[in-house]
């Protein structure tokens, strides 16, 4: 797993700048903004600061979300919808998933070793105005038994 | 939007080699062209398929322009549809709820309202992060705390 990676989960409980961009050859820099202009970590990085530890967690204990999260492939459907009137915080609610505040950063340092699954979050808003604002993060779960060790969802 | 999230999975790392090549067609083409949505949606199911899992979260679904919501949501029930090991968790508000059922019948719907203390929780981190405090005083918060939870359903 190359240092960009290591770079992102060392930081999911302290991202002040992140630098998603090292590592890369030349057409690797070219290719990135070929994808897309959008540089959703921005996004990311403004709703989580105004996050509350804590706040939201209840939905993190019902059946519908454990299931959806913790269930094998196949025998669960694949998409959850949250739904709520404006102000809800379905934006600004800290959706988190217990344990990975007890990850230590060895660990998430060598995902590629000892991880048996790879877990990104994409947590991307949707923008209507000039320029979308979206936001993101991108996690580990350790093991496929203890899904509990996964975290952080930002939106 | 699609784009941002092939650039956030390939900005873990090395950029996976048929990204490359896909940049590298393009590039050839006459003058070069920009991704079609299916070009995308074919790079997203080929970045998907050589991860373990994939958990793609999209906050406030309703804010999109209808037709782009609706090319994504197609994108997306076909990204899922090969790919058994991805999940999808998104949120907006009710009145998109007919509109995820229809791409999604079996998906797994959550009704948000916050925990009163919730509201609170997250009132109280805003007032004291408040950039003009001398705008404030007790009978303003009182009243800030008191009104905005009233307003907002409850559980």
């Amino acid at each position: 797993m190359s240092s960009g990676f290591q770079q992102i989960t060392g930081n999911v409980n302290s991202f002040n700048t992140v630098n998603f961009i090292t590592g890369l050859d030349d057409e690797g820099r070219q290719i990135l903004p070929w994808l897309s202009p959008l540089e959703p970590q921005r996004r990311h990085q403004g709703v989580r600061t105004d996050r509350v530890e804590g706040v939201g967690s209840w939905v993190l204990e019902t059946s519908e979300f454990r299931k959806w999260r913790d269930a094998d492939d196949g025998c669960v459907e694949q998409v959850l919808f949250c739904y709520g009137d404006p102000g809800v915080g379905k934006t600004h609610v800290r959706w988190r998933v217990p344990g990975l505040e007890k990850a230590n950063v060895d660990i998430a340092n060598n995902l590629q070793t000892i991880v048996p699954w790879l877990l990104i979050v994409c947590a991307i808003r949707l923008g209507i105005k000039a320029l979308p604002s979206w936001g993101y993060t991108a996690i580990s779960l350790p093991n496929k038994n203890s899904p509990q060790q996964i975290c952080s969802v930002p939106w | 939007m699609l784009g941002a999230m092939v650039k956030q999975l390939a900005s873990r790392g090395e950029i996976p080699q048929h990204i490359r090549e896909a940049f590298r067609r393009a590039k050839e083409g006459f003058g070069g062209r920009g991704l079609l949505l299916s070009d995308m949606v074919d790079i997203v199911k080929d970045t998907i398929a050589s991860l373990p899992r994939l958990f793609i979260c999209i906050d406030a679904l309703d804010e999109s322009p209808d037709k782009h919501r609706r090319e994504l949501l197609g994108s997306l029930r076909e990204i899922v549809r090969v790919s058994p090991n991805t999940r999808v968790f998104l949120t907006g508000r009710p009145h998109i709820d007919n509109e995820i059922v229809e791409y999604f019948s079996k998906a797994l719907r959550i009704p948000l309202s916050p925990a009163h203390g919730d509201i609170k929780s997250y009132l109280e981190m805003r007032l004291s992060n408040d950039t003009d405090p001398r705008a404030m005083d007790d009978q303003f918060r009182a009243d800030v705390m008191r009104i905005i939870p009233e307003k907002v359903s409850e559980r």
